[in-house]
């Protein structure tokens, strides 16, 4: 199967990883105020996620983490060349892998699903997805 | 001519063949490195998850807070198993709390120390704690523990500085 032209996907990524520093703003952002996302589909989950110790990292809400994650992902999917689809790749299979472990810690630790974090999880999925095609697809194709 | 034609042909063909070589070279050269990055990658995230549960493994008394504004909410109320004030009082509000619900924090937080000043510490009312865990596992241990201490006439200040340190003492 072709691959999609690597502008195609460089689009997709910038794309995706706008979106996602503005899921991670918003999450720092509600953290930082002392409170929490508000579900908009209701229900406490985001409290209770925000609220639970795996939400902090060091000290550190884990989405501001997120936020410096997506804007390396944009940053890379804006350049061109091997050194920023390799760093694309790298950094997309870590937010990826991470994004795993969350799901699975509000699945069966927290028992609480927080749909900010799900919305993340999946753009970091994606992410992963089209940075991975990019990487093979083109790393080493130009001098 | 012909013959000039045909090496130039020949040259091109070898200079083409010499790039896609190269190109394969460093393309195998790169896949190498991000086989590795990626194995690094894998790396970072299973120290970021030993990090992050590492954090998890139990609280720290030290980091309790409030101890001293429960105990003075409280002083001086009666207590016996989970019931707060006068057992006699006419009034008798039943709470079915989870201690990690949040919104039962808010109300142990924002309503409850007025209840308590305003109707319980003068009889008119008492409170009575009961265990209704649907938050997660944790809640079950978290309600036991409540009513151990409630065996040891200590039920309340257990509940009120649970929700008080809900969420704080872990991060």
């Amino acid at each position: 199967m072709k691959a999609p032209a690597e502008g195609t996907l460089r689009g997709i990524g910038t794309f995706l990883a706008s979106f996602g520093i503005g899921v991670a703003t918003y999450i720092a952002i509600a953290d930082s105020g002392g409170g929490s996302p508000v579900c908009i589909a209701g229900g406490h989950g985001c409290q209770t996620v925000a609220e639970s110790s795996y939400s902090h990292l060091a000290g550190v809400n884990i989405a501001i983490f997120g936020i410096a994650g997506y804007v390396v992902l944009l940053v890379c999917a804006l350049l061109r060349g091997d050194a920023f689809r390799m760093t694309a790749f790298v950094v997309s299979l870590i937010g990826f892998g991470y994004s795993l472990y969350l799901t699975y810690l509000e699945l069966f630790t927290i028992d609480a699903v927080c749909q900010w974090c799900v919305a993340s999880a999946v753009l970091m999925t994606l992410l992963f997805v089209s940075n991975a095609v990019r990487m093979l697809a083109y790393v080493g194709t130009e001098p | 001519m012909s013959g000039r034609r045909d090496r130039e042909a020949r040259r091109e063909e070898r200079l083409s063949e010499e790039q896609q070589a190269g190109t394969a070279e460093r393309r195998q050269r790169m896949v190498k490195l991000a086989s590795a990055g990626a194995f690094l990658a894998l790396v970072v995230v299973a120290v970021l998850v030993v990090v992050s549960s590492g954090g998890s493994s139990g609280g720290d008394s030290g980091n309790i807070v409030d101890a001293k504004a429960v105990e003075s909410d409280l002083a001086g109320i009666p207590q016996k198993g989970m019931v707060l004030g006068n057992p006699g009082a006419k009034v008798a509000v039943l709470e079915f709390g989870d201690l990690q619900c949040p919104v039962c924090k808010g109300y142990s937080e924002e309503v409850l120390p007025q209840v308590i000043e305003n109707r319980v510490r003068g009889g008119e009312a008492n409170l009575d704690f009961r265990n209704f865990t649907i938050i997660g596992p944790q809640s079950k241990p978290a309600g036991a523990a409540a009513l151990a201490a409630g065996e040891q006439g200590r039920g309340w200040n257990f509940v009120e500085l649970f929700y008080r340190n809900r969420g704080l003492g872990l991060r």
